[in-house]
């Protein structure tokens, strides 16, 4: 991902704590347990893939207007069926834009008349729930919980997202009117170009509303078999906000849920990992031999399974993350899927950057009866960033001004690399980018941009003479045309 | 074992090509001679040598091709044979017939004997007279030998080793892992990265090891003298379809899948490319599809 001049004031502003690699990821004592793997009780209704916004990396757009939703009737009579809801407690409706239905709350006051059904959920950009009037007629249908899009922290990204303005202001109304109407809220974010140097940001944004939790869905590639929609991030540049933004959950109390992104990059938080989808209405009954009889009225939108992406992850037979029988649909509770098909095509299967966690010790693995096991790089990674940091007296653990040097990370893009320096008293991340003169940086060297930030409890008078230092460091041995390791 | 009744084998499809059907005693093997069963009932589908015959179509030798193919089920009986389709730069090469005896009897299937059968349709290069303990051994053709207008050579396979047979000359040729993708990944992964054809650093290994190819039954990492190969054993048709669209296959030979869908939905298939990148980044040169009859 290149650092654009958009994205970078974004990266100094950060007031969460840096996110150091995820194998140093400490979670707090009182860290919320993982919320409910809804998933696995719940039924997908899907309603008509109509909307009011036009999300960039909308997952229906190909189909937008092509399918007419599942019809009331329809509904009822796979419900009838018995043991249609075995094991069932909770009703989704989904679109589409759901709200945008007229009638709706025949949906809800069918699925509370349902016998098990202990919730039935919205899945709402939630536009229209600031009407308060008509939030109570849902709230009095027996829909309580609400699921909300939200992919942006301020108005300029999250419009830029919903391609409508003013649509962030609406739907903070929306959420508070939630909030107020004392409904459940959660909130879900798709992972993207667009809004991953944001997701801290977002989690600020969102958790005065109290949600039950906030769910981070990696960009899901239907319809995007070339990964050409250009909302992908890699998963090693992603791992990092999205860790911070894990973490503002957690310290907020929040209890989040990530899915469709390696478990194995999460650290600790892959508790918090959950690429468990729903049963769908509309899959179940387009599986079925006599799928438009029997259940479907109207075209069942025959290509939009067909184009749903498979998952994998090269790892996958040797990994007790990963799901082992997770043919497209959905994954085993608690596994983790792997890399979207069209991800894996476009960027590679990442081997370098997923730890597995092995089932078998790679030592133990002998059927090559190779001599040499560490073929591949010609010199790791780590060694490029000793050898880049050694130019400036610097190295990994190294004492600088009181703060210890304890991770070194750079972007998969090489775009970036971040040295995170911690201290008793605060921590301070320096964040280097190639030089831009078309940006506004802190500090420029002949080859390099500097930014950073400063932790909410570090002094300030430290903070500035580790920063100087470093600076100083950089710009005395660089004399142009260096790049980053 | 019967071999087919002659009135199976002149059926012919809508483009004309003789299409073979499956009876219920068929057996269905992978490249290696695996014997598999099959994914959905068979009979009366398409047997996979019905792919073969149309890439004999394709290269103008449906004819030769086809009487070959009846010449050496005659001679060594039903499901014996191992055949491969070879593709460069979106044109048919030549094909690949092998044979396995993992017993290493070579009572039937010894060389000289098999060369003699073949004699008449096919001229073969080969007098090593020594006992070897192979496995495998094959002999390749193209449009020309089928004409005989040129004489093939032999490729004899022992252990992870093939070398080439000309005349009684033997020259070291490829080498050759069969994994598990998925359990043995780490193996693959140490075999590509140790490739003087891969760099990890500039090349996808997805384009490498597609995912859809990736849960295939065994994967094979092939060192040759000019490039490095990788082959996936026992795709599904889908799977196959997409292979030979994305290859570059000949036309008539991608149009093959369509053209049967639901006739080919109970064989696997099995592919694979040689890839290149010692000077430039990594690109696929040879592809090959693989079935038996």
């Amino acid at each position: 991902m290149a650092l654009s001049s958009e994205k970078m004031p974004a990266l100094r502003t950060l007031k969460t704590e840096p996110a150091p690699a995820a194998s140093s990821v400490h979670l707090p004592e009182n860290a919320p347990a993982p919320p409910e793997r809804w998933a696995e009780n719940s039924l997908l209704v899907a309603f008509s893939f109509r909307c009011n916004l036009a999300c960039t990396f909308c997952m229906v757009e190909d189909v937008l207007h092509a399918f007419e939703g599942t019809t009331l009737e329809t509904f009822r009579r796979f419900a009838a069926q018995p043991g249609a809801l075995d094991g069932i407690r909770r009703i989704v409706f989904s679109g589409g834009e759901v709200t945008l239905a007229k009638n709706l709350l025949e949906y809800i006051e069918f699925a509370r008349s349902l016998s098990g059904i202990e919730h039935v959920r919205l899945q709402t950009n939630a536009v229209r729930l600031a009407d308060k009037a008509y939030l109570k007629s849902l709230a009095d249908a027996g829909c309580d919980e609400y699921f909300v899009s939200f992919h942006g922290h301020n108005a300029q990204v999250f419009d830029l997202i919903t391609q409508k303005k003013g649509s962030f202001e609406e739907v903070l109304s929306g959420i508070e009117a939630v909030r107020q109407a004392g409904l459940t809220l959660i909130t879900n974010t798709a992972i993207a170009a667009q809004n991953v140097n944001h997701l801290a940001e977002i989690v600020k944004t969102v958790s005065p509303f109290a949600p039950a939790s906030m769910e981070f869905w990696n960009y899901w590639p239907r319809a995007d078999e070339k990964a050409e929609r250009g909302h992908f991030v890699r998963v090693g540049d992603a791992r990092q906000p999205l860790i911070e933004a894990l973490l503002a959950c957690v310290e907020r109390g929040i209890a989040p849920t990530v899915k469709w992104f390696p478990k194995c990059l999460l650290g600790p938080l892959a508790m918090y990992h959950d690429d468990g989808q729903p049963k769908s209405l509309i899959e179940l009954s387009a599986r079925l031999p006599d799928a438009k009889k029997a259940f479907l009225e109207g075209d069942p939108i025959p290509d939009y399974f067909e184009r749903e992406p498979g998952y994998a992850c090269i790892y996958e037979g040797v990994c007790e993350h990963a799901d082992n029988l997770s043919e497209k649909g959905t994954p085993a509770s608690g596994r983790c899927a792997g890399l979207a098909e069209p991800y894996i095509s476009r960027f590679g299967w990442e081997a370098n950057t997923l730890q597995p966690k092995r089932k078998v010790a790679v030592a133990d693995y002998d059927s090559t009866m190779s001599l040499v096991r560490d073929a591949g790089e010609k010199r790791s990674s780590a060694g490029k960033v000793a050898v880049w940091l050694d130019r400036f007296g610097f190295s990994q653990g190294a004492r600088v001004e009181g703060f210890t040097l304890v991770s070194v990370t750079p972007t998969q893009d090489k775009s970036l690399l971040s040295l995170a320096f911690q201290s008793v008293g605060g921590n301070v991340v320096v964040r280097i980018a190639p030089k831009n003169e078309s940006r506004r940086a802190p500090v420029r060297t002949p080859s390099f941009d500097l930014f950073y930030n400063v932790g909410d409890r570090t002094p300030k008078e430290a903070a500035s003479a580790l920063i100087r230092t470093v600076a100083l460091a950089i710009q005395s041995n660089d004399p142009g045309q260096l790049t980053l390791p | 074992m019967s071999l087919l009744p002659a009135s199976k084998l002149v059926l012919k499809d809508r483009t004309g090509q003789t299409l073979e059907r499956c009876e219920d005693g068929d057996l269905f093997h992978d490249y290696v001679l695996g014997q598999y069963t099959p994914l959905a009932p068979h009979t009366n589908k398409l047997r996979s040598v019905n792919l073969l015959y149309r890439s004999f179509a394709e290269c103008g030798v449906s004819s030769e091709g086809t009487h070959l193919v009846h010449h050496v089920r005659n001679a060594l009986g039903p499901f014996r044979t191992v055949w491969g389709i070879k593709t460069l730069a979106g044109k048919i090469t030549g094909w690949e017939f092998y044979f396995y005896d993992f017993a290493r009897t070579h009572a039937d299937l010894s060389i000289s004997r098999m060369c003699g059968v073949l004699a008449p349709l096919l001229t073969v290069d080969c007098a090593v007279s020594r006992e070897l303990p192979w496995h495998m051994w094959s002999v390749e053709f193209s449009p020309q030998h089928l004409q005989k207008k040129a004489t093939s050579a032999v490729d004899i396979y022992i252990d992870m080793r093939s070398y080439k047979a000309h005349g009684s000359t033997l020259a070291f040729e490829n080498v050759y892992t069969f994994h598990d993708s998925r359990k043995d990944i780490d193996a693959v992964l140490h075999r590509l990265r140790s490739s003087v054809h891969f760099d990890d650093a500039r090349d996808n290994l997805g384009a490498l090891i597609p995912p859809w190819l990736f849960r295939c039954g065994r994967m094979c990492v092939a060192n040759k003298r000019r490039a490095d190969g990788l082959y996936f054993s026992r795709i599904a048709t889908p799977a196959a379809q997409r292979f030979v669209a994305e290859r570059a296959f000949p036309e008539s030979v991608v149009r093959f899948f369509a053209e049967h869908r639901g006739e080919l939905d109970h064989l696997l298939w099995d592919v694979g490319f040689d890839f290149v990148g010692d000077t430039e980044p990594l690109v696929i040169t040879k592809a090959s599809i693989y079935g038996s009859f």
